[in-house]
């Protein structure tokens, strides 16, 4: 059987020969072809009335399309049935990784129909992209000022703000993302523009959302770099917070900070993370946790009306429900 | 990358790429296993090959090519490497938004092997091998870019399939590389090997 060999006299110039070859072939993996088409960017100018004038419809929820279980489907049809007004996604939308694929294969073919009444937060697993890139292009705009991640906007007669809680040390996100927009600390320009935004726009009403809960039972826990952030809201007289990132679907109690019960100025949380992924046990149970489970995928109808809210949570199977409502401050 | 992706001019860079490593093949037959050449110390040589990395969405791995040198010490085997990492393009637009981000990486490691004699001029080294990658590249967003360069240290298992002659050693390397800052499962590589021994 013939083998390669090779006078030792000739080895460095027919090794920098093949090097040169190996450069040559290099073309083959620089180019994967043509640009994907984006889905268009679709205007939504009457985003922010209500098809009921006394309450505004929205459906939250988070860590949703997971093209190996695509659960995300079903959730998807729930939103269908519901018809919102608006839809709040609640970080971690395309599994694993937040690519360019997974948002316009998986994302897009089951909650991509409401792209446009979509108001999203940014999740860890976007950054497992660099820069989050595919998640801020999908959305078009929507989610803020590109590679910043919180914005504010109106709905009915609340006010929202949608904050980048990606501060932490998650697994899979560089260290140097909470550099990038800024970070969540009280001096950051997230903080600056929210305690901004908050006095520029009151209202009876206030809701924020963003991606890592600060009240936690399920995996990961609480996160606390948002306290600062959740500060400056229950300074505010927000009501509301919705998170993902765990697994599993909690109702807190309304709290302030550092976690003390308080009906008269305390925000209530609800973690959705059951929009399509994996679900997950609970670990050490909050003091101020109402309503828990992991049990099944679904997610929760809020109206947000002038004065109060409502919610229900809506599952794709029979069984688990959580109803209630709590007047705004 | 799907094969139905290659365009002609990217043919020709494989023939031409092919037509200029060839000479490195000339005919001579593989020596029996009692003549097995030990006696000589050095290799060097170049690599070629793909890796990829599964737990996040970073291209900056794929088609990967560079340079080896390496000693030995009895059965133990040492080596150095550089490989070039050419990465992905990924980009999409519509008639609003345009998204374009492109990564490639340069790998500097050092892997240590241990000998195991199989069969001829035919062996199997498992081993270790440590390094670290520069990352570089950036994204594009509308006219918002964002570049980066970062350097991430990987460690993980390895393993070398090599052929020996008199003047050549030639074989596949495998390894499985974990980055501790960033990802819990690895990143996967195959390459490969052709070089001198002296």
């Amino acid at each position: 059987m013939p083998i390669l060999s090779v006078s030792g006299a000739s080895f460095f110039a027919r090794l920098a020969a093949a090097i040169a070859g190996l450069a040559a072939i290099a073309g083959l993996s620089t180019c994967t072809g043509a640009p994907r088409e984006l889905p268009p960017c679709l205007a939504s100018p009457g985003f922010g009335s209500t098809k009921d004038p006394a309450f505004a419809r929205v459906v939250a929820a988070g860590d949703i399309a997971d093209c190996t279980t695509n659960k995300h489907f079903e959730t998807a049809a729930l939103v269908g049935v519901l018809a919102p007004d608006a839809v709040f996604a609640l970080g971690d939308l395309a599994y694993p990784n937040g690519t360019l694929s997974e948002f316009l294969d998986c994302y897009d073919p089951a909650w991509g129909k409401f792209r446009s009444i979509t108001r999203p937060a940014v999740g860890n697993h976007e950054y497992h992209t660099a820069h989050a890139g595919p998640y801020y292009a999908y959305f078009c705009g929507t989610s803020g000022e590109p590679f910043g991640g919180f914005y504010s906007f109106e709905l009915g007669a609340w006010h929202v703000v949608s904050l980048n809680s990606n501060c932490g040390s998650d697994l899979g996100v560089p260290a140097e993302v909470a550099t990038e927009f800024g970070g969540c600390d009280k001096d950051s320009p997230q903080a600056k523009w929210l305690a901004d935004d908050l006095a520029k726009h009151p209202s009876p009403c206030t809701a924020a959302i963003w991606h890592h809960p600060v009240f936690n039972s399920g995996k990961h826990g609480g996160s606390d770099v948002m306290r600062d952030l959740w500060k400056i809201l229950e300074d505010a007289g927000a009501d509301l917070v919705l998170a993902g990132h765990a697994h599993d679907y909690e109702r807190l109690a309304p709290v302030v900070l550092p976690g003390t019960r308080n009906e008269q100025k305390g925000i209530r949380q609800f973690v959705i993370g059951t929009g399509g992924r994996g679900l997950a046990t609970f670990s050490d149970i909050d003091p101020n946790s109402e309503v828990r489970q992991a049990e099944t995928h679904g997610v929760v109808e809020f109206k947000l009306y002038a004065d109060k809210y409502e919610w229900n949570y809506v599952s794709t199977t029979p069984g688990f429900t959580d109803r209630g409502e709590t007047p705004c401050h | 990358m799907p094969l139905t992706s290659l365009r002609r001019p990217m043919r020709f860079r494989l023939v031409l790429g092919i037509l200029v490593i060839a000479p490195w093949a000339k005919g001579e037959e593989a020596r029996p296993q009692e003549n097995r050449p030990q006696e000589k110390m050095w290799r060097a040589g170049a690599l070629v090959g793909f890796a990829r990395e599964f737990t996040t969405g970073l291209s900056h791995w794929g088609f990967g090519f560079g340079g080896f040198a390496g000693t030995r010490s009895g059965k133990f085997y040492l080596d150095a490497r550089m490989q070039l990492h050419l990465g992905e393009e990924v980009s999409a637009k519509n008639g609003s938004v345009d998204y374009l981000s492109r990564y490639q990486s340069i790998t500097a490691q050092l892997s240590a092997t241990y000998d195991i004699e199989i069969a001829g001029t035919f062996s199997f080294r498992p081993g270790l091998a440590l390094g670290s990658t520069l990352l570089f590249g950036g994204t594009t967003l509308g006219n918002e870019r964002r570049s980066d360069a970062r350097i991430l240290v990987g460690i993980g298992p390895e393993v070398q399939c090599v052929w020996t002659t008199a003047t050549l050693v030639y074989g596949l390397n495998a390894q499985a590389l974990f980055v501790p800052s960033r990802v819990a499962a690895p990143v996967l590589g195959a390459y490969f090997t052709l070089g001198n021994r002296f």
